[in-house]
């Protein structure tokens, strides 16, 4: 899964430990997605969304033979 | 290729096994007893020394108020030097037992038993202070108590998704790797017994009762889900 927190977290001016805290999870949960390391489960990918105020699909992406 | 230079390593290291099995028999560990146990006295210290430092670091790192990307790199630098203290503490307070239980068997040095207890009293007390260090690098957590019953499973309900996949990884490779060191150890039992006399059956019996407590356990939890 592919994602684009890093380029939001620029746009929106956070760094990784401050998206963290907004979304009520650890820096290294941050760090996996953005690594994509880890797929967010969906209560987390809707905090995300949430601070971004965008939908959940411009965020995260799934290549098409993930799906 | 590959099997073939897998072989050559196999050959290689079950020759010097065997060195090791022989020339450990001709070794007097009376002679050298009170040698090893300093050895392994001295290791446990300088772990603990380190561990000591990385405790100071830690502190020091977590008063720094910063922001931006530096504010993630300290961050970074925290949970490692804390996994390091986790480490260097835990390491010293298992080479200390190691060095206890060698001198209370074969010597029993005073000197070295109350050295040994000493240090090993001091490596316990700094795993126990991991607590308080978890506080004071994750402030905003409820971190449970010590002294409660269920402080494993507290413990990891704090952690969120992203904790527990590193947990489960670091946890299942780790189940992984006891399962094959014991058996090589088991091996590494008897062929010693074999080679020096010196009947090794208590330690491969109670390795064998580790290795089904360890899978017993692990296969019941799996399988009661």
């Amino acid at each position: 899964m592919k994602s684009r927190l890093k380029e939001l977290r620029a746009r929106e001016g956070l760094n990784q430990t401050q998206l963290a805290k907004l979304a009520k999870v650890s820096r290294q949960t941050i760090s996996l997605i953005e690594r994509e390391e880890f797929v967010p489960s969906l209560l987390i990918a809707v905090r995300i969304a949430r601070i971004f105020e965008e939908p959940i699909e411009n965020i995260f992406f799934f290549e098409e033979d993930e799906l | 290729m590959k099997i073939i230079i897998q072989l050559l390593f196999g050959a290689t290291i079950g020759f010097f096994g065997v060195y090791f099995m022989l020339s450990i028999s001709s070794l007097d560990l009376l002679t050298y007893a009170d040698v090893i146990v300093t050895g392994l006295l001295v290791i446990a210290f300088i772990l603990l020394g380190w561990s000591f430092l990385l405790h100071r670091q830690i502190k020091k790192l977590g008063s720094k108020n910063l922001q931006g990307d530096e504010e993630d790199e300290i961050d970074v630098l925290k949970y490692k030097k804390f996994s390091d203290y986790s480490l260097f503490s835990q390491s010293s307070s298992i080479i200390a037992l190691l060095a206890l239980c060698v001198v209370l068997m074969i010597t029993k040095n005073m000197v070295l038993i109350v050295v040994g207890i000493i240090i090993a009293v001091i490596s316990y007390l700094f795993v126990a202070f991991m607590v308080n260090l978890v506080h004071f690098v994750y402030p905003e957590r409820e971190i449970p108590s010590v002294s409660d019953s269920k402080y494993a499973e507290k413990l990891l309900e704090t952690a969120d998704d992203g904790e527990r996949y590193i947990i489960l990884n670091g946890l299942y490779k780790t189940y992984h790797l006891a399962n094959t060191v014991l058996i090589f150890a088991m091996i590494g039992a008897t062929l010693y017994s074999v080679f020096t006399d010196n009947s090794q059956v208590f330690s491969v019996v109670l390795m064998a009762i580790v290795l089904l407590v360890l899978n017993g356990n692990y296969l019941f939890a799996v399988r009661n889900k």
